[in-house]
């Protein structure tokens, strides 16, 4: 690797990279990302290396460990290149069958072929997997080109290029009309025009500015930076450079979770790498623009994912939100003018710069040539995660609808259930029913629908889930992730919580649901920062897409979905029980009575509905009645 | 001054004032429990929520810290802003029920009884402990601990911390009566007393001379205490400002600041338990323009330099007046020494140092009252030395001439003033 001295140096190394790529080079691409990781990926490529040394093709076959592809609950995968043969659950046990059949002889292994779970058809190749050929992975498709440890992959599929481009125009208001044009919006969820933002904080006054990445992803079952970072780190660091050159800034801090250690490695390893290539530093290829770049570790709190939080965690103070009503760009990390922007808009930015902004606009909804808040473009990346057929990280285009996402993408519910919610932004997103599931995805329509974008989480439910107790969770969550500053989200979630819970245990009155409405829009309208504005979204879609649910639980005593226990009871079905007396012996409680070979009947005063009957019953004779055995069982409300 | 209508009233305000300093002035009543006038804004409670409408637009924001502009809008008791700030009452008294400042606040609102189970919650967690302790007496002997519904006040590592003046700021501050001085801190003053000679707390807050207490640190009886507070009319932590002392000092434009020590050759010097940290000062910065490159020595004497800066082919030898070895380089600057020049109080500082004799060294720098004569000598000779050059007298403001040094002077020139200034 060298020192690069001006655009001419990094042109020829481009070229020469480029030129050495071969794309029919037999290469096996295996995903080390950490799901791949988890599912045992490690050992996996050992024993690639060990089987292509021992044939000898070491240097003719290449080993190439990429980051996340997405398809993390199939993992590990495999993809054999030139032809795109994708295996799932690879074990290191078959490493040697797929170097003979595959890799030398080009027969394909039907066994572990991924079995499409709605067609139960296999497919061979990678690219007619509907998980995936229905996506736009624009950004996200990199990851399964290069390897994340080496700069050369990435500059070899056109890295670093924009960053090049750039530096030799030295024209930064360009770079911010381009932004601008291409109706970029901040990833992070709260959607704030990008090229809008990079203006104030060029215009901004100071002699020093920051450039900041908000890695900092603490939503429940969301990692798409994550895996961005750790697939792609270097995107995201060149769009930060472009940024700071943009706006004038010479450093940049990224502040990512110490939750994510090899993320937090691959980037360092991606920063070490620039500076030795002259990318980051000192007169980067010769332009004279100088920049240096930070890396911090979040201490593991959600609310360091709020703007100010987060700078105030990174000045070393307490990770609380301060009000905004002076703008971060204007006055942020020490209190100097701070443009932060999160990894996928980061990533977004070298993209842009590349392709143009007409190719960018071509894909979304809305018209951004007036109004950059006009409409949503791009695409976004989401942790399609719960009751789907596939999950993993998907990358649509703006303007997909929920159905096709869940459906087409995600392969439809899992176990033939009915879908019953999807709910997308986080936990302080809401929960959107079946009927608006041909609701195209964009900043702008989820907002109305009383969700929001957030940083990408859709989870999934089924009929089995309980709406009032998956507001529970959530505000459950909330409340413990508050920072506690402001009286109406510390205060209001809590009292929220409680109300929440007292209606899945059964204590839940007349009334109730008023005063949620009362506490959610107070809490809405006075809260101090986003975590707390937007916390009632949970309980507001809830209440206006399944209110009936909170009526049976009330009025009814009855959890419909069969979900609160104090609200639910078990029975056996004397038609189909046997008798075998499974049930009888796993009861923890003693509640289950009756003789050999005859049906077996519970007592509901004892049953503590654990549901180990059910799991151990082979004949699925246990059924869960919603509400109280006895409707007339008087209620002690402690409240 | 900004003229801004409040509930269709016309007020006049200083400029960078807020909207509740307009409200207070304009004499309407706003119940807040989170702001002092003497502290910084935190806007915790949220009760001084007013709807303001700017540029057609309306949205709730809270008054204590919404800066007020021209032409703004505000309505203070909206139906909107009083239904909120009903509900944020009834949630802080269900919290404490037993603060009188809340019981009041709920007869007003006529709110009974609060809807939601009763806790026992002394403190209503308005930080003006903590923000008095931090930013009145610097201190920083209270903060915060947990997050979410398990925050608390809290001293650091649950003991009584050393540094407390025990001067009552807080207990004076707090609206609900949380924070109680104890008896038992009192003892710990008195075994103070009985282990060595120790200064006054107001003596250590700068307000009366140098002085042992014959009182036995009884501070909640003593004269002086009850004096202080009938002569100023507040608590005496108020009359302390060192945190406001600590803002920079401006002599010709450039920048001092107060807390550190310098050299006549100036560079900066912060002392930092036995090691300093040093940089160099905004006239260096200014004189010698963008720095492209720092060269750094391990060690330096009076007569060695302890750096040598350039900018463009101008070199500059910079000196300090004892000896001692360089510890650490600001990994920042080493990547971009421009940030020297740029920032060079916080993030340019260039190294941390030992010295070889501490007393020596510190015997050989000088507080920021001379330094400050010194830059405001070297900026006269400056001066003189420009004009000469230009035949015809600089407008105005030493910053724009100090800013534009390196380009107006000629090399010789230069060189002549830098062994003048440096050395």
């Amino acid at each position: 690797m060298k020192h690069l001295n001006d655009f001419n140096e990094f042109k020829q190394w481009q070229d020469g990279l480029i030129k050495s790529r071969d794309p029919n080079a037999r290469t096996i691409v295996l995903c080390g990302g950490t799901g791949c990781k988890a599912t045992g990926s490690k050992p996996v490529a050992e024993a690639i290396r060990e089987q292509l040394n021992s044939y000898g093709l070491a240097d003719e076959v290449a080993l190439r460990i990429t980051g996340c592809h997405g398809f993390c609950e199939k993992g590990p995968l495999m993809v054999v290149q030139p032809e795109g043969v994708l295996y799932t659950g690879v074990k290191p046990e078959d490493i040697p069958e797929i170097i003979k059949e595959t890799v030398l002889n080009k027969k394909i292994i039907e066994r572990l072929l991924y079995i499409d779970p709605v067609t139960n058809n296999k497919i061979t190749y990678e690219r007619d997997v509907p998980f995936y050929n229905k996506q736009a992975r624009m950004i996200f498709g990199d990851n399964g080109r290069i390897d994340p440890v080496k700069i050369e992959d990435y500059i070899s599929i056109g890295g670093y290029q924009a960053l090049a481009k750039t530096l030799a125009e030295n024209n930064p208001d360009a770079v911010i009309s381009m932004i601008k044009k291409s109706g970029l919006r901040g990833r992070g969820g709260g959607g704030f025009p990008t090229g809008v933002k990079w203006e104030s904080c060029r215009k901004a006054h100071g002699n020093i500015k920051y450039v900041i990445c908000n890695a900092d992803e603490g939503d429940p079952g969301a990692y798409a930076n994550r895996s961005l970072l750790e697939g792609n780190p270097h995107s995201v660091l060149e769009g930060m450079i472009i940024g700071a050159f943009t706006v004038g800034a010479n450093v940049g801090y990224i502040y990512i979770r110490d939750e994510y250690p090899l993320a937090v490695e691959l980037f360092i390893n991606a920063i070490r790498q620039a500076e030795q290539c002259g990318l980051v530093g000192r007169n980067i290829l010769g332009s004279g623009f100088d920049f240096v770049m930070n890396i911090n570790r979040g201490g593991g709190a959600f609310v360091c994912g709020e703007s100010s939080a987060l700078m105030a965690s990174l000045e070393g103070k307490i990770g609380e939100p301060r009000a905004k009503y002076i703008h971060m760009v204007e006055r942020g990390l020490y209190e100097r003018p701070s443009c932060l922007n999160n990894v996928e808009t980061w990533a977004n930015v070298p993209l842009i710069l590349n392709k143009g902004t007409d190719w960018f606009t071509k894909i979304g909804t809305g018209d951004v040539s007036q109004n950059p808040w006009g409409g949503s473009k791009g695409t976004k990346i989401f942790s399609l995660v719960g009751k789907v057929n596939n999950t993993g990280l998907v990358e649509v285009p703006m303007g997909m609808t929920l159905r096709e996402i869940v459906f087409g993408i995600g392969g439809g519910i899992r176990g033939g259930k009915k879908f019953k919610a999807i709910q997308t932004g986080g936990p302080s997103g809401g929960c959107i029913p079946e009927k608006l599931l041909d609701l195209p995805v964009d900043y702008d329509r989820l907002t109305q629908a009383g969700s929001m974008m957030g940083s990408g989480g859709m989870i999934v439910v089924d009929e089995n889930t309980c709406m009032v107790d998956i507001a529970a969770y959530f505000l459950n969550f909330l409340k413990e992730e508050s920072c506690g500053k402001c009286v109406p989200c510390r205060e209001g979630i809590g009292r929220m919580h409680e109300i929440l819970a007292n209606i899945c245990e059964g204590y839940g009155k007349d009334g109730d649901i008023e005063l949620l409405e009362e506490l959610a829009e107070t809490v809405r309208d006075s809260s101090l920062c986003q975590l707390g504005a937007t916390s009632p979204n949970p309980v507001l879609t809830t209440l206006k897409y399944f209110r009936d649910e909170y009526e049976a639980h009330i009025k009814n005593q009855k959890c419909p979905a069969g979900v609160c226990k104090a609200l639910i009871h078990y029975k056996i079905d004397a038609q189909s029980c046997k008798g075998c007396s499974a049930c009888l012996k796993s009861c923890p409680s003693e509640a289950i009575a009756g003789e050999k070979k005859k049906p077996h009947v519970i007592d509901p005063e004892k049953c503590i509905r654990c549901g180990v009957c059910i799991d151990t019953c082979k004949f699925d004779s246990i059924r869960i009645i919603p509400g109280r055995y006895n409707a007339a069982q008087k209620l002690k409300i402690t409240n | 001054m900004i003229n801004l209508l409040i509930n269709n009233q016309k007020v006049q305000i200083e400029d960078n004032k807020t909207v509740l300093d307009a409200c207070q002035k304009a004499g309407i009543k706003i119940p807040t429990l989170c702001h002092h006038k003497e502290l910084t804004g935190y806007g915790s409670c949220r009760l001084c929520q007013v709807e303001v409408a700017q540029k057609n637009k309306s949205r709730i924001a809270v008054s204590c810290l919404f800066p007020a502009s021209e032409g703004l809008q505000v309505q203070t008791h909206t139906p909107r802003v009083e239904k909120n700030r009903k509900l944020l009452i009834e949630l802080l008294l269900a919290r404490s029920p037993e603060a009188k400042i809340l019981q009041k606040m709920a007869d007003d609102y006529k709110i009974i009884k609060p809807r939601f189970r009763l806790k026992s919650e002394k403190c209503i967690l308005c930080g003006m402990c903590v923000r008095v302790c931090n930013e009145v007496l610097g201190i920083n002997a209270i903060g915060f601990a947990g997050r979410g519904t398990s925050k608390h006040i809290e001293i650091p590592f649950k003991d009584v911390p050393e540094n407390c003046l025990g001067c009552g700021a807080c207990t004076y501050v707090c609206p609900t009566g949380a924070i109680q001085m104890e008896t038992e801190a009192r003892q710990r003053w008195a075994q103070y007393l009985e282990s060595g000679a120790r200064k006054c707390r107001f003596s250590r807050m700068g307000l009366i001379p140098h002085k042992i207490c014959p009182n036995a640190f009884q501070c909640q009886r003593c004269e002086v205490d009850q004096r202080l507070e009938d002569t100023y009319g507040t608590h005496p932590a108020f009359i302390a400002r060192p945190a406001a002392e600590q803002l920079p000092m401006q002599v010709d434009q450039v920048e001092m600041i107060p807390d550190y020590l310098y050299t006549h050759s100036h560079i900066w010097v912060k002392p930092l338990g036995k090691r300093f940290r040093i940089g160099i000062d905004d006239f260096a910065a200014r004189f010698i323009g963008k720095v492209d490159s720092i060269t750094p020595q391990d060690s330096f004497r009076p007569d060695r330099p302890v750096w040598e800066l350039a900018s463009g082919k101008r070199t500059l030898n910079m000196y300090v007046p004892f000896a001692g070895r360089t510890m650490e380089m600001n990994p920042l600057v080493k990547f971009v020494p421009s940030l020297a020049g740029k920032d060079p109080y916080q993030q340019g500082w260039i190294y941390t140092i030992s010295a070889e004799n501490n007393t020596e060294a510190l015997n050989a720098l000088m507080s920021a009252d001379k330094a400050i004569q010194v830059v405001h000598k070297h900026s006269d000779r400056l001066r003189t030395q420009t004009d000469k050059a230009l035949g015809a007298t600089l407008p105005d403001g030493a910053a724009g001439m100090l800013g534009d040094v390196p380009n107006r002077l000629t090399d010789e020139e230069w060189q002549t003033l830098t062994k003048e200034f440096f050395r």
